[in-house]
């Protein structure tokens, strides 16, 4: 007896079964990749969607610390903060100014105190460089080279001039003419210093016998030598002879 | 096919997206927080700013307002030399003598200084001076009182040069020298 039904198809029963096989594999792993996928597109909109919203927190976040920023530097005044650098800058320029200000009637205090009065000046110069150093030069005349010696003794030991040089010594018929130039130490003229009381001007002679000096605020320009026709010049009392010519004479 | 298809877009869509936005916008994250890190110091220093110009405020304030117009004087805002001319010329008549041949120099930030040298250390300081010369006569008593005055007159000016030549006055038949001066004016640059 034939079988009940016949095979409709030319492909081996066989081969069908592993169709089915296959194709059942296929569909798990396509499944398996559409279950990837989902999870990827759903992390990726997660992670989109997370960094969006963080995105827009920390924008108005950042909005509102520009805000503050803002109001902080209002807050300063910045007028105020202008005039208050200013009195600063004013200050410490003006005691920059203030400590290197001098006083220069200081050298005609020690002049009236130190000058004896067989000697007088009849020019002065001054200059005060840049660099801080302070020059003195001036012309005189005195009654005798011996007086010119004492005067240079004391204008050593007086501190405030340093380096006295004497030079053109000529003796004529109104008493022997000198040129002097002498270096100022600038801590004795400083003013700051004159005013604290520590400056050596504040001394200037002290401690220095300065025999027969002229009177104080007596200037030192006016005391007149005695001609040489009038006597013999008389060293004030205490007044050695020089033992070497001062420098420079001729 | 189709869930083949479905699965290539899904994971195409999922990369597009995170590289396309998802990172560049993560680095825009990134920059933002560094800018918030440096607002939040800016304003941290603000508030101690603050404090601090509180207490300098209140110093400020301690300050007489008579003071600071003195110290104002004492280095003006600009040269005014019109005005020191004046000052110097009322406190020589107040001595009885005279301001003559007036000269006024560059600023000594115009001019360079006197050297080198000099010219480099203007440049760091925070005023600028001029010389003014000028000449004038009268007796050593007077001179040494004007020049008292000078040195402790509220406008500082410091004494760059002095020259002092014998003179005599045939009307009062007494000694008077020329003094022949240049002092240095300053001001706030």
């Amino acid at each position: 007896m034939p079988s009940a039904s016949p095979q409709p198809s030319f492909i081996p029963r066989e081969m069908q079964q592993v169709s089915v096989v296959n194709r059942a594999h296929r569909g798990g792993l396509a499944d398996l990749f559409i279950l990837i996928s989902i999870v990827f597109l759903v992390a990726s909109v997660a992670l989109a969607v997370g960094v969006f919203l963080y995105q827009q927190y920390l924008q108005s976040s950042s909005a509102s610390k520009v805000d503050q920023l803002e109001r902080a530097k209002a807050a300063f005044e910045p007028s105020l903060i202008l005039e208050l650098t200013r009195v600063d800058d004013r200050m410490r320029a003006a005691g920059e100014i203030l400590g290197g200000h001098t006083a220069p009637s200081a050298i005609f205090r020690m002049l009236e105190a130190m000058t004896i009065t067989t000697v007088a000046f009849r020019s002065f110069d001054f200059a005060a460089t840049e660099s801080g150093n302070i020059s003195v030069k001036m012309d005189g005349v005195a009654d005798s080279v011996n007086s010119i010696a004492l005067q240079a003794d004391l204008f050593s030991k007086g501190g405030m001039i340093t380096n006295p040089i004497f030079s053109n010594i000529n003796r004529e018929t109104d008493g022997v003419h000198f040129n002097l130039s002498a270096l100022v130490d600038p801590a004795a003229i400083n003013y700051a210093q004159i005013v604290s009381g520590i400056s050596p001007s504040q001394n200037a002679g002290g401690g220095v016998v300065a025999p027969a000096v002229l009177p104080e605020n007596v200037s030192p320009f006016e005391s007149g030598a005695t001609p040489p026709a009038a006597g013999p010049s008389n060293p004030p009392a205490g007044a050695a002879p020089p033992a070497t010519p001062p420098a420079g004479s001729n | 096919m189709i869930k083949n298809l479905l699965s290539i877009a899904g994971l195409a869509l999922a990369g597009g997206m995170f590289f396309l936005y998802t990172q560049p916008t993560y680095d825009n994250v990134q920059v933002l927080k560094e800018r918030m890190s440096q607002y939040d110091q800016a304003l941290d220093k603000a508030s101690e700013l603050q404090q601090l110009k509180q207490s300098l405020l209140s110093r400020f304030n301690a300050f007489k307002t008579e003071d600071l117009d003195r110290l104002r004087k004492l280095l003006p805002d600009h040269v005014d030399n019109v005005r020191l001319i004046l000052d110097l010329d009322n406190l020589a008549a107040h001595h009885g003598m005279a301001l003559q041949n007036v000269v006024i120099s560059e600023p000594a930030s115009e001019s360079g200084g006197a050297s080198v040298i000099g010219s480099i250390g203007l440049g760091h300081r925070r005023f600028d001076s001029l010389t003014l010369k000028f000449s004038t006569r009268g007796s050593y008593e007077d001179f040494a009182a004007f020049l008292g005055d000078l040195e402790t007159s509220l406008r500082i000016v410091n004494v760059v040069s002095l020259g002092l030549v014998r003179e005599s006055d045939v009307l009062t038949r007494g000694l008077t020298y020329r003094y022949d001066i240049t002092i240095r004016t300053y001001w706030l640059k």
